[in-house]
């Protein structure tokens, strides 16, 4: 059950993560440093 | 803060067996859905308790629309950035709400809508020449480098802009119908023009002050 959960929850913001790489910024206005793997080079 | 949701994503990394990248993509997409939702629900409540709801959702929803396509100033911390926004929502919903119903009361004397009209259309057209010479302005955490992608968010943050005003318009012109007409789209141009405001050197000085002074009465 705590797996299935903590595996809903990497896919989730995973998800939400490859959703907001593709846009200028986050929905406000705080912006983390982007992993690597996200950037668009 | 921002460490609370690297060593979730440690955790569910470690029971996933996930490499160092993926648990920072999943602290990454953790940050940003926590940030989203605590400022919806900070911004919903808030808008309850104050009695303009519909502006402040209008509010949220456009800014965090039209920064996705534009980009703009940033805060330096999460909870700096919740701090600044929902203080932002909540008095432009007020003042969308509540100090524009002097201009209604012209409704006997004038075709009132006509004049709003011309006042949008200026407005608008400040805007999005604004945003034509200045989106996206990208930040050094998130560099915007492919001209692709510059063109992509150019084109989407003028499509934006456009939709607004002529959805504005509308509801101006059905205002005469609702008055909350009118305070949405009070709202819309509220949630413009902060953005855009964002988009210029005025703007990075405002958001980098505000940020300051949260840090130094260490809200954060």
């Amino acid at each position: 059950m705590k797996k299935t959960l903590f595996s809903a929850l990497a896919v989730i913001a995973t998800v939400v993560a490859t959703l907001v790489a593709s846009s200028a910024c986050w929905w406000f206005i705080y912006q983390p440093e982007e992993p690597v793997s996200l950037q668009d080079k | 803060m921002e460490n609370v949701f690297y060593r979730i994503a440690y955790v569910i990394g470690s029971k996933n067996g996930f490499d160092d990248e993926r648990i920072k993509v999943i602290a990454y997409g953790l940050m940003a859905l926590s940030q989203t939702i605590g400022i919806f629900i900070l911004s919903s409540v808030l808008g309850i308790i104050f009695g303009c709801l519909y502006e402040s959702l209008a509010i949220f929803f456009i800014v965090g629309f039209i920064r996705k396509y534009t980009g703009g100033a940033h805060a330096t911390t999460l909870i700096s950035c919740m701090i600044i926004s929902v203080t932002v929502i909540l008095s432009m919903s007020a003042v969308a709400r509540y100090t524009f119903s002097f201009v209604f009361k012209q409704l006997s004397v004038i075709d009132i809508r006509i004049i709003i009209i011309i006042v949008y259309v200026l407005i608008y057209s400040l805007i999005f020449i604004t945003v034509f010479k200045l989106a996206p302005v990208d930040s050094p955490n998130k560099p915007i480098k492919k001209p692709e992608k510059i063109k992509r968010l150019k084109n989407g943050s003028r499509i934006i802009i456009i939709s607004l005003f002529l959805s504005s318009i509308v509801l101006v012109w059905f205002s005469k119908y609702n008055y909350r007409f009118f305070t949405v789209a009070n709202s819309a141009l509220f949630a413009t023009l902060w953005q855009t405001l964002t988009l210029t050197k005025t703007g990075h000085k405002l958001i980098n002050v505000l940020d300051r002074f949260i840090r130094i009465k260490k809200l954060d």
